[in-house]
C-alpha cells in the first residue's frame, strides 16, 4: 500500500530524516518506534504532504504522491490523525465527523455518521457539543472516527496513546484491527510508547535520529531486549 | 418624541451600513486573521463602477447588481493575487498590503472616473412614508437598507451553519492545517471568504452613497465606524459585529443631533476608548490581539 524509499527531509540545516525507506503492506498495521525527536512525526507529515522532502519518493498503491499537496493526498485516501488529536475544538463533534465524511467523493454523510457512532458509541451523546469539551480519550476517538469517515485506504496515526488510558487505547486499536482484518484498511502508526504499539502492530521499525535502525517483526522485537534497550530506553 | 423616532430610525439606518462593513471585516478576520484596511476603498471602487453603469443608461437595479458582483470578483482577485503570496511571508505584511491597496485605489479612482463629486441615486424613495394619516419618518430606502442587512445576515448565518461550504470555510479558518489533511482546499475557502466580504462592502458602499455623495474619500469615515463596530462586537461573531455597527450608528446620530461637528470626533473617541479599555470587544471571551 505504501512504499517510502530514500526519504530525506531537512528543516533548514537540520536533517530530520536521512534516507528512510519502509514498506507498509496492504491490510497490515505497521508501527514506527523511536524516542522524542527521532523523526517519526516528520515521517508522517512528509507522507501526508505537510512537509516537503529533499529527496526520495513516496508511493501510495503504486501512485507517486511525493510532491502532492496535503489536500490532494487526503483525497487519494490517506487519513492523517495528527499528534494531539487535531480535532477542531471550535466545531461540534458532529461537524468534525461531517468534515471527515466530506473528504471522500461520493460520501453519504448520514451513513458515515451512523457508522462512526456505531464504532465509538461514546461520541453519540456528545454529538452537538463542541469538540473542545471532550476528554482526551474522547477526542482521540473523534479524531480517528473522523479519519475513518473518509473511508481511507491508509490511516496514519501519530502517537495514538498520548493522553489515553491503556484500556481505552486497547479498545480503539481492537476496532481498527477489525477493519484491517476485513481488508478495508492499512495502518501506519508512530509511537514513543513501544509496548502499546508492539501489542497491536504486525511489525515495527525503529527510527533514531532520522535513520532506520531495525526492522523486525513486532513479536521478535519484544524479545530483542538489547535492541530495545539501546534505542527505546527500557 | 417625534425627533426621538426620527433620530432612532436614522441611527439604525446609518448603523446598518456600518454593520455591513463590520460584517465584511469580521469575515476576513475570521478567515485570515487580518484587518482589511482597504475594505472601504474597495467598496468605493465598486460603487464608482456601478455609477458608470447607471450613467450609461442601465437601470438602478442592474447597477446595484454589478456593484455586488464586482465586489465579489474584486475580493477574490485581491486575495488570490495580492494577499496569498504575501501572507506566506508574514501576517503583518498583509496589513501593510491592505493599507497600500487603500492608498492605491484612492489615487487611481480619480484617474479612471474623474475627480468630481457625483451624486448617486437611492434605491427607493427617500421621503418618509404615510401610514394612514400620519407621516412616518421611515422611507422606502430606509426599509430597503434594513432589508439588505437582514438578508445578508440571514444568508451568511445559513451559509456558515447550514451548508457544507460554510463548514469547510469555518474549519479552514479555525485549523488550516488539519483542514488540509481532511482534503479541504483551504486556499479556495480563503478566496471565497474575501470575495463574500468584498461583496458585503460593495453593498455598504452603494447603500450609503446617496446620502453622502460619491467621491474617492467618501468611504473613509464609513470604514472607520464599521471598524469600530466590528471591534465592539469582538471581531469573532457575525451578530456581535452587527450589534456593534448598529450601536455606533445610533450613538453617532444622537451625538450629531446635539452638534454635527462632534459626530466624527465622538466616533473616534469611542474607537480609542474601546481599544484602550476593552479591545477584545463587548461580546468576546478572547483576549486582545495586536496588529
Amino acid at each position: 500500500m505504501l512504499e517510502v524509499s530514500g526519504l530525506s527531509v531537512a528543516y533548514g540545516q537540520v536533517l530530520a530524516l536521512d534516507q528512510v525507506s519502509l514498506s507498509v503492506p496492504e491490510g497490515s498495521i505497521i508501527a514506527v518506534l523511536g524516542a522524542n525527536g527521532a523523526g517519526k512525526t516528520t515521517l508522517l507529515r512528509t507522507i501526508s504532504g505537510l512537509v516537503r522532502c529533499r529527496a526520495g519518493s513516496i508511493r501510495l498503491a503504486g501512485t507517486e504522491i511525493t510532491r502532492l499537496a496535503p489536500e490532494a493526498v487526503a483525497r487519494l485516501g490517506v487519513a492523517h490523525v495528527p499528534e494531539g488529536q487535531g480535532v477542531i475544538t471550535e466545531l461540534t463533534v458532529e461537524e468534525n465527523l461531517r468534515l471527515g465524511s466530506l473528504a471522500r467523493r461520493g460520501g453519504n454523510p448520514k451513513q458515515d455518521l451512523d457508522e462512526a457512532y456505531d464504532l465509538f458509541p461514546a461520541l453519540e451523546p456528545r454529538r452537538a457539543l463542541p469538540a473542545g469539551s471532550l476528554s482526551g480519550g474522547e477526542r482521540q476517538m473523534l479524531a480517528i472516527a473522523r479519519g475513518l469517515a473518509a473511508r481511507p485506504r491508509l490511516l496514519l496515526l501519530d502517537e495514538p496513546s498520548l493522553g489515553l488510558a491503556g484500556q481505552v487505547l486497547a479498545q480503539i486499536m481492537a476496532k481498527l484491527r477489525v477493519l484491517v482484518t476485513a481488508g478495508a484498511l492499512t495502518v501506519l502508526l508512530i509511537e514513543q510508547n513501544a509496548r502499546s504499539a508492539l501489542s497491536v502492530a504486525d511489525s515495527a521499525l525503529v527510527l533514531s535520529l532520522g535513520q532506520v535502525v531495525g526492522g523486525n517483526q513486532a513479536v521478535q522485537l519484544q524479545s530483542d531486549a538489547e535492541l530495545l534497550g539501546a534505542y527505546l530506553g527500557f | 418624541m417625534h425627533t426621538l423616532l426620527v433620530l432612532t430610525v436614522e441611527g439604525l439606518v446609518q448603523g446598518s451600513i456600518y454593520a455591513a462593513v463590520a460584517l465584511a471585516l469580521v469575515l476576513i478576520w475570521r478567515a485570515t486573521k487580518v484587518i482589511n484596511f482597504a475594505q472601504g476603498a474597495m467598496a468605493m471602487f465598486t460603487t464608482y463602477v456601478a455609477l458608470v453603469a447607471f450613467q450609461h443608461g442601465l437601470s438602478y437595479w442592474f447597477a446595484f447588481a454589478i456593484a455586488i458582483v464586482c465586489g465579489f470578483a474584486l475580493g477574490a482577485v485581491v486575495e488570490r493575487v495580492l494577499v496569498r503570496p504575501v501572507e506566506v511571508a508574514s501576517p503583518f505584511n498583509v496589513v501593510l498590503l491592505t493599507l497600500g491597496l487603500y492608498l492605491f485605489l484612492e489615487a487611481v479612482v480619480p484617474m479612471i472616473f474623474g475627480g468630481s463629486i457625483e451624486s448617486f441615486p437611492p434605491a427607493l424613495a427617500i421621503t418618509g412614508m404615510e401610514l394612514g394619516k400620519t407621516q412616518v419618518p421611515l422611507s422606502g430606502f430606509d426599509l430597503f437598507t434594513f432589508g439588505c442587512l437582514g438578508a445578508a445576515l440571514v444568508l451568511l448565518t445559513f451559509l456558515f451553519r447550514g451548508t457544507n461550504l460554510g463548514l469547510r470555510m469555518r474549519a479552514s479558518a479555525f485549523s488550516p492545517e488539519v483542514s488540509r489533511l481532511l482534503g479541504i482546499r483551504v486556499g479556495r475557502m480563503l478566496t471565497t471568504g474575501w470575495a463574500l466580504a468584498a461583496a458585503l462592502g460593495a453593498l455598504a458602499g452603494v447603500l450609503i452613497a446617496p446620502t453622502v455623495l460619491l467621491q474617492p474619500t467618501y468611504m473613509d469615515e464609513v470604514f472607520i465606524f464599521g471598524f469600530t463596530g466590528a471591534i465592539m462586537g469582538g471581531l469573532e461573531s457575525l451578530w456581535g459585529s452587527v450589534v456593534g455597527g448598529l450601536v455606533i450608528g445610533l450613538v453617532l446620530t444622537f451625538v450629531g443631533y446635539i452638534s454635527p461637528d462632534l459626530e466624527t470626533l465622538a466616533g473616534l473617541f469611542i474607537l480609542t476608548a474601546i481599544l484602550m479599555v476593552r479591545p477584545q470587544g463587548l461580546f468576546s471571551l478572547h483576549h486582545e490581539r495586536r496588529v
